[in-house]
């Protein structure tokens, strides 16, 4: 799993390409926790190039929802493929946040 | 029916032999993608679950029969469904009994975790759980055509 965090205006858009499992989750775990702790609560999460997800990652997704909220902000999806789609779909994470097709609809749905 | 079969340790180092053992087995036979992906993810489901729970992340779990054993088995059946056998002798751990996790409370209440054994159970067209000789077996019958069974056809829910 490779992750990239850029910076636009007060959001950040993380980018995940590979694999997001039991061994790569803690990674993305971690520079949630970061970014949270350095103040930045609107994060879009750039997911065109996630290959896989499984539950690990998901309750990653989760965490950052519980926490940007805490801190008034929140959360957004786009660039999902139909496999990650089926797998927020089954467990039920369609309604926790937007899952968008473009970049500029998901800050939108930040600002 | 074509099959295949490895053991692994209980330990996440091998979640990655796991998912290499699929992924040939998967483009030996020309496995669509979509079930590809499935079985990737209904494995590791098990597995990190088995690791982390039911040999409590060790060797020794009380209630486990002997040095630990997981083997997971992969077969085509001529339909073109995969069945995917996996075995462990970790103390018994019926999927069935596992509450369902709650998936319409919103995000604050959501627990966090508690969702590897629902997407088994979900991902899987039918299963089967049989505890003998010391040993948990699940075997889960995986459709080629991407249908998932959403209702209780299959014993999926618990009364």
């Amino acid at each position: 799993m490779n992750l990239t965090v850029t910076p636009h205006g007060d959001c950040r858009i993380i980018r995940i390409e590979g694999r997001l499992d039991g061994i790569t989750s803690p990674q993305l775990e971690r520079e949630i926790i970061r970014l949270c702790d350095e103040g930045h609560h609107r994060l879009a999460f750039e997911l065109d190039a996630l290959e896989y997800v499984s539950s690990a990652g998901l309750r990653v997704l989760l965490l950052a929802v519980k926490k940007t909220r805490a801190a008034g902000g929140k959360i957004a999806l786009y660039g999902v493929g139909d496999a990650i789609r089926e797998v927020l779909e089954i467990s039920g994470f369609l309604s926790l946040f937007p899952v968008l097709g473009t970049k500029e609809e998901a800050l939108d749905s930040l600002a | 029916m074509r099959a295949s079969a490895i053991q692994l340790r209980p330990d996440l180092d091998y979640l990655r032999r796991l998912q290499r053992f699929i992924r040939r087995f998967c483009d030996r036979h020309g496995v669509e993608e979509a079930l590809h992906g499935r079985v990737q993810l209904a494995c590791e489901e098990w597995f990190v679950n088995v690791v982390k729970h039911g040999f409590g992340g060790g060797a020794d779990a009380a209630g486990s029969s002997g040095p630990p054993r997981i083997t997971v088995r992969l077969g085509l059946a001529r339909t073109g469904e995969l069945v995917v056998r996996l075995a462990d002798n970790a103390p018994p751990f019926n999927p069935d009994d596992h509450p369902l996790p709650d998936l319409s409370s919103p995000a604050e209440q959501r627990p966090i975790g508690g969702l590897g054994v629902y997407l088994i159970r979900k991902l899987a067209s039918r299963y089967r759980y049989e505890r003998a000789d010391g040993r948990n077996e699940l075997t889960l019958h995986m459709a080629a055509s991407g249908e998932r069974k959403s209702g209780s056809e299959y014993g999926e829910e618990p009364t």
